[in-house]
């Protein structure tokens, strides 16, 4: 798992050095000063960021046999997965209104991209949770499986740090230069 | 990945990673707060370096505690820093391939609406706009 995570990073770091590249030489609006919401992006960051926490407590309960902190904590993970995902779509719903697309200018592309890409990381990993949730009601996540926990662990908190570059890179950096 | 007690005897506790989900928190508020005054009169620079040590900070509290890099073995340290050095060795040559500045003023907004250092209202270089057109033609395939 760490050796698919470092290729991940990899994969990132070119999109993220891409949106930088091409930061600023946008000729058609909109530009990000117009239309970014910092509190709105801080809110999902925040909670993406109390996600990793629930996800150490999944892990933790599960390798300590409980089962039902397990269930109460992966599907609480799962569920600010979930709303970090709708602020997701909110936001690119907000700025296609605004006349931000893929085809609009090189910000609309390069952004979409990059945080289409890392939403659907983060899709896929409420996907895996809840698939997880559903295995222990089946008896298949017990203390000696607890390997399995943590490698989605150790995805769920990757996704958590790419969102920390991007949310520096992307958002915080547009209202400093 | 470690199933069983670390390298020093213990995993981490539920105290450990709830002050490490608080200083988390606290971070992502400096960083936000660093937008807004009176930081945000402060020198671009200063703020700059601020949050990329802020991001890097949290990088590796969640990579050591949360995803217990500190506690596993010394080869998934090594995994990871590998991607990680050869994520950063892209992005440099990237920007290095490129011929302009990496954060340009924006040509629509000569005077920003985000508050500029006063030497970034600097004309454009001579020939700026002509090769930013025939670059941004050339990324859209025409």
């Amino acid at each position: 798992m760490w050796a698919f995570l470092a290729s991940d990073c990899m994969f990132f770091g070119c999109l993220i050095v891409t949106y930088l590249i091409y930061r600023g030489r946008s000729l058609q609006p909109p530009l990000p000063e117009d239309i970014f919401d910092l509190p709105l992006t801080s809110t999902s960051s925040f909670v993406l960021l109390m996600s990793s926490y629930l996800m150490v407590l999944t892990l933790a309960a599960v390798q300590r046999g409980d089962i039902g902190k397990f269930r109460l904590w992966c599907a609480g993970t799962a569920f600010f997965g979930s709303i970090f995902l709708g602020f997701q779509i909110y936001e690119f719903s907000h700025f296609v209104h605004a006349g931000l697309t893929l085809q609009q200018n090189l910000f609309g592309s390069s952004f979409f991209v990059l945080t289409g890409t890392h939403g659907t990381h983060v899709a896929i990993g409420v996907l895996w949770l809840t698939g997880l949730l559903i295995y222990s009601y089946f008896g298949g996540v017990r203390p000696e499986r607890a390997l399995d926990v943590e490698i989605a662990g150790l995805y769920w908190h990757f996704v958590d740090i790419v969102w920390i570059v991007i949310f520096t890179a992307v958002y915080l950096l547009e209202y400093i230069i | 990945m470690a199933e069983h007690p670390d390298k020093h005897g213990a995993h981490a506790t539920i105290a450990t990673y709830s002050l490490i989900a608080l200083a988390l928190f606290v971070i992502t508020v400096i960083e936000v707060a660093v937008l807004y005054e009176p930081l945000k009169f402060a020198w671009p620079n200063f703020r700059i370096g601020v949050l990329v040590g802020l991001s890097i900070l949290k990088f590796v509290l969640v990579v050591a505690f949360f995803m217990h890099l500190y506690y596993d073995a010394p080869v998934c340290t090594f995994l990871f820093s590998l991607g990680m050095v050869l994520a950063v060795g892209t992005m440099v040559a990237l920007v290095h391939l490129f011929p302009s500045d990496l954060f340009p003023r924006s040509e629509l907004r000569p005077e920003g609406k985000v508050k500029k250092p006063a030497d970034q209202h600097a004309a454009a270089p001579e020939g700026f706009r002509e090769r930013l057109c025939s670059f941004e033609l050339a990324v859209e395939g025409v």
